[in-house]
């Protein structure tokens, strides 16, 4: 009986040793995500990355020997990427390039948005893109222009604006999460919209305490960088429920 | 009468050569004044230095990323916090990558892909916590002035990595260092 209570004993205690932590960053499978304001995107096994004049295609399909691909010269001031199919979209401080990565390796231009001048994250969902322009010393926006505008892109060779709405100072965008669109405005706060029609953002909600520079949507989780900390909140339902706060250390 | 005219006009005509002239002066040092770019070098092993650091306080987060349950909190230029969030309720600070000159994080299983300035990095967090590098793909992003048409003095690698760019002025349009992003 002894005997068996010791053993019993030590597989419990053996069973807990390498039990300190729940999976390591690296030993693990799956893909990151970034959110409206990242230079990195990652669709299929292809790491795509955009700096200031180009677009560099760097395939990963073999993660221990990646290869980068010749560059795509797009334009100025380039600044964001969202993948989104087979499709990436690139924000620059006066247009929204959309290319195809039907072939990976040598991603194709399709179009270009063209916009007033200004800082522009842009996010997509179904046939529409919805892109921030704001003004600022380092968005080069002399018009004063803070808006959210509403892209078709249907047929994706010709986006066509179809509303522009008038914000204060929107950054980056979140979009999911039951059909809405998060647009982050700093200092003055963050703005809900609900996108049960996709055209029209509607009912529009301001949570001017959140300080918000950038959002991301995970199912039905709301991660926002505020100034002050991140912010976790539940956005199911109509209004975003708390989940926690991290602290900034200020 | 008729003199004093013409008197007033040749003297009109006179200041007006003097202040055209005086103009020329007047503005030869704004006109003629040629912008090139000069590289800041560091020492390559404090500038490829990547490494983990015990969990860290967040101050000013640039950008989030998300990979499974981990929040990955970028900080601009100095790397990026790890963060379990696999109870969004209460997410654990685990620890902090150090990467010099980082913007960007992208993760797939298990590689981290970052920026290290104008390179690009894979690496892993081994079982003890410790990076390991796996491949460094130099100069993959772009290693010259991102500041439209612009000529600056030719990188010497052996000087050290290039970490950013400082502006100078020359007078003479052939005193401008000869590399150039055209």
């Amino acid at each position: 009986m002894k005997r068996y209570c010791y053993s019993l004993l030590a597989i419990i205690l053996l069973s807990h040793c390498g039990d300190d932590s729940s999976p390591g960053l690296s030993s693990s499978e799956g893909t990151s995500q970034g959110g409206s304001l990242a230079r990195f995107a990652i669709s299929d096994d292809h790491l795509y990355i955009v700096n200031d004049y180009s677009l560099v295609p760097i395939d990963i399909s073999d993660i221990n020997s990646a290869e980068t691909r010749e560059k795509v010269h797009l334009g100025f001031d380039i600044e964001t990427i969202f993948p989104y199919q087979n499709n990436l979209f690139v924000g620059s401080q006066n247009a929204v390039y959309i290319l195809s990565t039907i072939n990976p390796d040598q991603p194709e231009l399709r179009s270009i948005y063209q916009h007033s001048t200004g800082c522009d994250p842009v996010v997509v969902k179904g046939s529409y893109a919805y892109v921030t322009l704001r003004d600022g010393f380092s968005c080069n926006n002399p018009g004063n222009l803070n808006v959210l505008q509403v892209v078709d892109i249907s047929d994706l060779s010709n986006p066509t604006r179809i509303s522009s709405i008038n914000m204060t100072s929107p950054g980056g965008l979140g979009i999911g999460c039951n059909n809405k669109l998060y647009v982050c405005e700093g200092e003055n706060g963050l703005v809900q919209f609900d996108l049960s029609d996709p055209t029209f953002p509607f009912d529009k909600k301001v949570f001017p305490d959140i300080h918000a520079n950038d959002v991301i949507v995970r199912d039905n989780l709301l991660i926002v960088t505020g100034e002050d900390g991140i912010y976790q909140f539940d956005c199911s339902a109509d209004t975003l429920r708390l989940l926690s706060k991290v602290e900034l250390f200020l | 009468m008729v003199n004093s005219v013409l008197v007033q006009i040749r003297y009109s005509a006179i200041l007006l050569l003097l202040s055209l002239g005086g103009c020329d002066w007047y503005w030869s040092e704004y006109e003629e004044s040629y912008l090139y770019y000069s590289p800041v070098y560091a020492e390559e092993q404090v500038a490829h230095a990547i490494s983990v650091s015990p969990p860290m306080a967040i101050e000013k987060p640039d950008k989030i990323f998300t990979y499974l349950d981990f929040l990955i909190v970028n900080i601009k230029n100095q790397g990026f916090h790890v963060i379990d969030n696999s109870n969004p309720s209460n997410p654990v600070n685990l620890y902090f990558i150090n990467v010099p000159g980082n913007k960007d994080v992208a993760i797939k299983d298990g590689m981290i892909f970052v920026d290290n300035y104008d390179d690009v990095v894979a690496f892993v967090i081994d079982e003890n916590q410790e990076v390991v590098v796996k491949q460094r793909l130099e100069a993959a992003i772009s290693n010259i002035p991102p500041y439209g048409q612009a000529n600056f003095e030719c990188i010497d690698s052996s000087k050290g990595v290039v970490i950013s760019w400082t502006e100078s002025y020359v007078s003479e349009e052939d005193e401008l260092p000869e590399c150039s992003t055209e």
